[in-house]
């Protein structure tokens, strides 16, 4: 679960302070794991990559004047190395480099991560249950499959989860749209 | 600008835009983006994979990462340390005696960087463990947890909390003796002193049950696992120990006692004088002097004694591990219990290589196999969530 930001990222930071790397590593190290996971199509793959490229970030202390410095460099990293990756794994040569598909790809991935994540901050902030009942569903449980895991009745998961798309209608404005 | 950077912020603005809170540049911006055909037809294709990687998203475990980011962090501080004291850094790793050690092995690329990574997933143990009181209640004892005090049902009072679990002693007492234990899982350790003040330090993956205050003529105690002691002298109390195979007879001393399951039974004494025998022979009784060690054979019930140098069996309670030619299978006995890992052997030879060494229990599992490593006599791989050991080519 995203764990909610404490502010010390509002301001110009360097990657090297502790603290910084942490609050860093908890708000992206899911997402990057699923963009690398989308380049490389294996979980444990794209996890050692990301698990490097935060480390390696920290190591190089880098200068964020914004997050959005800081994104750029690690989707760039992380790209790079998923590359790489499979270039070594699997002997594709500079091609990829010049496959204008998997760029365009990539593009696609680093919106879709982003959007996502958005989408999820807002899930993990609704009350447990209903964010449970929504979780759920988009694990593609049905409303009976979900009443019997949180063993409760249908009716009380419909009400959750009325009551949480309605929460998430207001947080998420068009962004709803996504996950309807 | 570079490809990436420019995702980034139509990322960022279309985020804003689908908020509605976009400036008219990023509108604009995004509206060109939307243009173009292929990114349009990504847009609706969104949702079929959204969910599945959401749920990656939510579901991803990231502990391991977090352990090596901290490792660093960790290292980085250490390393901070040493720099400004070789000798501190000299006396971290102490390998002594032995004419194998190739510090400079030129057939070793794997650095000692990887090698802390690559076993990442073991952390020292550290303070923990379960006491089961009287009546069946389990406390959870963790590092850093508030003190409190709770109290028995004959009224001994117990502090709990900080490194030590202890029990006050209560003037007089009489009627049922009521019994506590102590449970430290692996990659746990946990110290207490009982009401007549007896110090106990309890090994990973060990058990001790004891009366909570001791009625009668003996104070006796059941042991698991490995324990040190440093019992309080009471001429008229004798203090015992029993454990799966032998029974001990203390009047005031210390000693370590490893009793695990299935394993050889040694008890080594350090100070004062202890009667050992076997569970079921009392004829097989031996009298210790400091600097024995009794072994209990099991196959004809009897003591054998040797001389030791106690410091290699007493140093785990004081933060080292301590080998004089110990075998490599005693080491990873002992670590495995302590980092709480798997081990199986590539060839079953290297199991009784030994090994001299001194090393911090609270470094990480990798800095040892590393070193070990160095003397050029085993290798370690972690392969699932097993570690194996490989003889050195």
């Amino acid at each position: 679960m995203q764990k909610l930001p404490s502010g010390i990222l509002n301001k110009p930071f360097k990657t090297g302070n502790k603290k910084i790397a942490s609050e860093l590593f908890e708000m992206y190290f899911s997402r990057t794991c699923v963009f690398a996971n989308s380049i490389v199509n294996d979980h444990q793959q794209a996890y050692d990559i990301v698990q490097e490229a935060f480390i390696n970030i920290w190591k190089k202390n880098i200068e964020c004047k914004s997050v959005i410095t800081f994104k750029v460099y690690l989707y760039n990293t992380v790209r790079n190395a998923c590359l790489n990756y499979l270039q070594r794994e699997f002997k594709q040569t500079t091609e990829v480099k010049e496959n204008l598909n998997l760029e365009e790809a990539i593009d696609h991935m680093i919106i879709a991560t982003e959007i996502e994540s958005e989408i999820l901050k807002h899930i993990n902030l609704l009350p447990e249950t209903r964010r449970n009942v929504i979780l759920l569903k988009l694990k593609g449980l049905t409303m009976k499959e979900i009443a019997k895991e949180l063993n409760l009745a249908v009716n009380t998961v419909k009400t959750h989860r009325k009551l949480a798309h309605k929460q998430l209608k207001d947080g998420l404005k068009d962004l709803y749209l996504f996950i309807l | 600008m570079t490809r990436i950077k420019s995702t980034v912020l139509i990322a960022e603005s279309l985020k804003k835009y689908l908020y509605g809170n976009c400036t008219e540049e990023e509108t604009a911006m995004i509206e060109k983006w939307l243009e173009n055909p292929s990114n349009k037809s990504f847009f609706k294709k969104f949702k079929n994979d959204s969910a599945h990687r959401m749920m990656i998203h939510q579901d991803l475990d990231l502990s391991i990462a977090r352990n090596a980011l901290r490792n660093e962090f960790e290292k980085d501080r250490k390393f901070r340390i040493y720099r400004s004291s070789w000798l501190v850094a000299a006396s971290v790793i102490i390998l002594m005696g032995l004419g194998t050690i190739f510090f400079l092995n030129k057939e070793t690329p794997i650095s000692q960087e990887k090698y802390i990574a690559a076993f990442n997933l073991y952390v020292p143990g550290e303070n923990k463990a379960v006491l089961s009181t009287s009546d069946g209640n389990k406390i959870v004892l963790e590092k850093d947890a508030p003190e409190k005090m709770i109290a028995e049902k004959d009224g001994t009072r117990i502090n709990i909390g900080g490194d030590v679990l202890s029990y006050e002693n209560q003037a007089e007492l009489s009627g049922v003796m009521l019994y506590n234990t102590m449970e430290v899982p692996r990659n746990g350790e946990h110290s207490l002193v009982l009401s007549d003040g007896t110090k106990i330090w309890l090994n990973s993956e060990s058990k001790l049950r004891y009366p909570v205050s001791f009625i009668g003529n003996t104070r006796e105690v059941y042991l698991e696992g490995e324990a040190y002691f440093e019992v309080a002298h009471n001429a008229q109390k004798k203090f015992i120990v029993h454990t799966e195979k032998s029974i001990v007879e203390v009047k005031g001393t210390s000693f370590n006692m490893q009793a695990y399951k299935g394993e050889t039974n040694i008890t080594t004494l350090v100070e004062g004088s202890v009667d050992i025998r076997h569970k079921y022979d009392e004829r097989s009784t031996v009298s210790l002097k400091p600097g024995d060690q009794a072994k209990v054979i099991s196959v004809n019930h009897k003591i054998r004694v040797n001389k030791v140098e106690t410091l290699y069996y007493t140093s785990w309670k004081d933060g080292y591990f301590a080998y004089k030619e110990t075998s490599l299978e005693n080491i990873l006995k002992q670590l495995s219990r302590w980092y709480d890992f798997n081990y199986k052997y590539d060839t079953d030879d290297v199991m009784n290589e030994v090994f001299t060494a001194r090393l911090k229990r609270y470094n990480s599992v990798g800095e040892i196999f590393y070193i070990l490593e160095q003397t050029g006599k085993v290798r370690f791989r972690s392969e699932g969530n097993k570690v194996v050991v490989m003889a050195k080519e």
